[in-house]
């Protein structure tokens, strides 16, 4: 592969250019890439944008590795284009059928003097909730404190500092098949980007798209793709579900094909310009009116009539709304309270889906967008886009965290050092 | 021949070309009371050694490595195989599990050993690690068959070895070793089967362990001077042929010293406290084999019994025929591929 001369780490050379932070979104169908600026404030500021039509993935998974690897420098370049700057490192999303998000807890004994709790103790009860037993085959992607309880005071946001006998931690896990994840790294490998951390997909598009609000009242964010759906619950501010489906977008296009006897083509056509996700309000006019849409042969035409196209739709979007359901009644999230349903993703703008949701979940639904605002074109308002904004937001975070911890590690020694390095490099 | 003191016959039995080896090595300096016969396919090697042969019906070309026409030669022979072991008391069976005659045979032979109410223990050698997954594979079926028609198998996992003896020692000289330790193995279960061990050790306590007990390991260790019970108790918990953590799981584990006339009833204690303290709650019996001829040298050989196999999901290999979607494609129990509007229907009629 060839591989491009690169003129070192920008960030290290010059300290007033600016810092990018790139999100990787690996869809079935797309991989999408955005490159923003990241500013003194905490604006974010998307500077380009790349997409290429992909084979190499499925539902999070890698089908081929030369082509997903192909895909994905395509994307990035892309986006690299698009904004006139090179970039090395990516936030990649994750997340595949076989995730699984739980809830686990784990408990500390408090033994400093006083039984004051500090950074470690946290730390170590988080290390324990997150020793859960795993098969060989799997391995943690994403692990969320939740909440700490101290003795029996539950509800505790930070303990530091606080003192109690014992230190219990609360998080939400997500587990995947480790194939999943080395099969991915690798996949970037072959690339000439790096990738600077996985992220799991559903949480970082709710950090994008849900207002702290609605985290805090109780959630469901659901971003139907092309082939899966991404569900994530949250409720009091922290995720409490979390699951992937194996349907999306396109399986409402192959229904459609299939049962209306037309090509997979026209099938996503007339999904786009005539169908509409329930049958309930439309007039016995509007179900008549017929449509025309070529078969599978190619050749010849068909007519046919919106209602049955719209059966159709209703049947799939009911079908991914009781699995969601379901999911979260197995989970045991179907008695918290919840203040609403946030649709996202392509197949969000599909019309009457809406309502739909607001008769399937009996809440309010809003449609989800990304809440950043960009001038460029397509990208404000853009509910396809909000995985991959959703990875930059919790890019920019994870990144800051990072620096922060280095300034606490290396205190002001390490800045001096880097300084002077940085000092010596501009200068010769 | 006979030992006076046993009523059957105890044998050391070595199957295909591999096994014979070992067994020839052993002959070389025979226990009183033993019979030593190779059991092969191959005239080749049949001709080359001073060893009782017997020569399995058939195939007098070599079997080529195949396991299943080794098999099925020696059932052809299994009359001839009985006869020649003389009512078996106790029969060691040592074979090469790698895909050959030793992985065929082998459990044939031990089916014809316990024919008469006798013993047959396989020492079943695996293929050396860096032989490559198919043959550990193998060998790992063929040693699943060869423990439903013996009565032990001790598998001698031939792995580590170079962390054993350093990186720097020659394969030849690896290998020269790994026979030491397998003959004195040997040697130590002869001695107390002949009856020559003092203390808790004896033909009927083997037996009571061994018959029918699934896996065995086994852990051999030499040492001389000052402390030496200690350092040879330590080699032999590291010997290679034993799984340390297989021995944890043994239900009994037996410790058999050689020593000089002067070993200090302490070292004993001791050394079978921390034997104990190793193995945890496995039974543990200890017998004291007759005097060694070199001044101050101690071995001891340790042999867990009954060994808890600790369930292994296992990878299938090779295809099998997938009927309809794959997995993935299953859903809380539906086929979400299909569409919605059918499956809705499909319900429908049912209900």
């Amino acid at each position: 592969m060839h591989r491009k001369e690169r003129s070192g780490d920008k960030r290290d050379m010059d300290a007033s250019a600016p810092e990018y932070v790139v999100g990787l979104d690996l869809g079935s169908e797309h991989v999408r890439c955005l490159i923003a600026e990241m500013g003194d404030s905490d604006q974010l500021k998307i500077v380009g944008i790349g997409e290429s039509q992909t084979s190499g993935f499925r539902r999070g998974e890698v089908t081929d590795l030369q082509q997903g690897a192909a895909d994905v420098a395509t994307a990035v370049r892309r986006a690299e284009e698009n904004a006139s700057v090179e970039v090395e490192t990516l936030f990649v999303g994750v997340g595949s059928c076989h995730t699984r998000g739980f809830n686990s807890r784990g408990c500390i004994p408090v033994t400093s003097e006083n039984r004051l709790i500090g950074e470690a103790d946290r730390l170590k009860a988080l290390t324990a909730a997150e020793s859960v037993f795993l098969p060989n085959e799997r391995q943690v992607i994403s692990a969320v404190p939740q909440r700490y309880c101290l003795d029996h005071l539950c509800s505790v946001n930070n303990p530091v500092g606080m003192t109690a006998m014992q230190l219990e931690a609360e998080v939400h896990l997500v587990t995947d098949t480790a194939a999943m994840m080395s099969n991915l790294a690798k996949c970037i490998e072959e690339t000439d980007y790096r990738a600077e951390d996985f992220v799991f997909q559903p949480l970082a598009t709710a950090r994008e798209v849900l207002t702290d609000d609605e985290r805090e009242l109780g959630v469901i964010l659901v971003d139907i793709g092309s082939w899966s759906t991404d569900v994530a619950f949250f409720s009091s501010g922290v995720p409490r579900h979390s699951q992937i489906l194996p349907v999306g977008g396109h399986h409402v296009t192959n229904d459609i094909a299939l049962g209306l006897n037309i090509s997979l083509q026209e099938a996503e056509r007339v999904k786009l310009e005539l169908a509409s996700a329930s049958l309930v309000g439309m007039s016995r006019e509007e179900r008549d009116r017929t449509f025309e849409a070529g078969r599978m042969d190619g050749q010849s035409v068909e007519e046919l009539s919106v209602g049955d196209l719209v059966e159709i739709v209703e049947f799939r979007i009911d079908d991914i709304f009781s699995l969601i359901k379901r999911g979260l009644e197995q989970a045991g999230m179907d008695h918290y309270p919840r203040a609403g349903v946030v649709l996202t993703g392509g197949t969000a703008r599909l019309s009457g889906i809406l309502r739909k949701a607001r008769d399937a979940f009996n809440t309010p639904v809003r449609l989800g967008k990304p809440q950043i605002l960009s001038e460029m074109e397509g990208v404000s308002g853009n509910p396809e886009l909000s995985a991959a904004v959703g990875l930059l937001s919790e890019g920019v975070l994870r990144r800051r965290k990072e620096m922060q911890e280095r300034q606490a590690r290396g205190g002001v020694l390490a800045r001096t050092a880097e300084w002077i390095g940085s000092w010596i490099r501009n200068t010769f | 021949m006979r030992d006076p003191s046993v009523d059957g016959a105890l044998n050391i039995i070595g199957v295909g070309g591999v096994g014979c080896k070992v067994v020839e090595q052993l002959a070389a300096d025979p226990l009183s009371g033993v019979r030593y016969l190779g059991i092969d396919t191959q005239e080749a090697t049949t001709h080359s050694s001073n060893l009782e042969r017997l020569v399995l019906a058939g195939q007098s070309a070599g079997s080529g490595r195949a396991a299943q026409i080794a098999y099925a030669a020696a059932q052809r022979s299994a009359n001839e195989i009985t006869a020649a072991l003389e009512q078996n008391e106790f029969a060691l069976i040592i074979g090469s599990f790698g895909g050959g005659t030793g992985a065929g045979a082998s459990p044939v032979v031990a089916k014809c050993s316990r024919s008469d109410g006798g013993l047959a223990v396989i020492i079943a050698l695996e293929p050396l690690e860096f032989e490559g997954d198919k043959r550990t594979v193998a060998s790992k079926e063929a040693i699943n068959f060869a423990l439903s028609l013996s009565d032990a198998v001790i598998r001698v996992p031939n792995r580590d070895v170079s962390e054993l003896y350093g990186s720097d020692v020659s394969a030849k000289d690896v290998l020269r070793r790994m026979n030491q330790q397998i003959a004195g193995g040997i040697h130590a279960l002869m001695e107390i089967a002949a009856g020559r061990a003092q203390m808790s050790l004896d033909l009927g306590v083997l037996r009571r362990a061994l018959v029918s007990s699934g896996f065995a390991v086994l852990g051999v260790g030499e040492a001389d001077g000052a402390g030496g019970l200690e350092r040879s108790l330590r080699r032999a918990l590291s010997s290679s042929f034993l799984y340390p953590e297989e021995l944890r799981r043994a239900t009994q584990v037996l410790v058999f010293v050689r020593g000089g006339e002067e070993l200090p009833i302490e070292e004993l204690q001791a050394a079978s406290r921390s034997v104990a303290e190793f193995v945890g709650d496995a039974e543990l019996l200890v017998g004291l084999g007759p005097a060694q001829e070199e001044q101050g040298k101690v071995t001891v050989t340790l042999i867990g019994c009954g060994v808890q196999e600790v369930v292994e999901t296992t990878v299938s290999q090779g295809s099998e025929t997938v009927q309809g979607f794959d997995s993935t494609d299953l859903f809380d129990g539906q086929n979400l591929e299909i569409p919605a509007f059918i499956r809705r229907k499909r319900q429908h009629y049912r209900a």
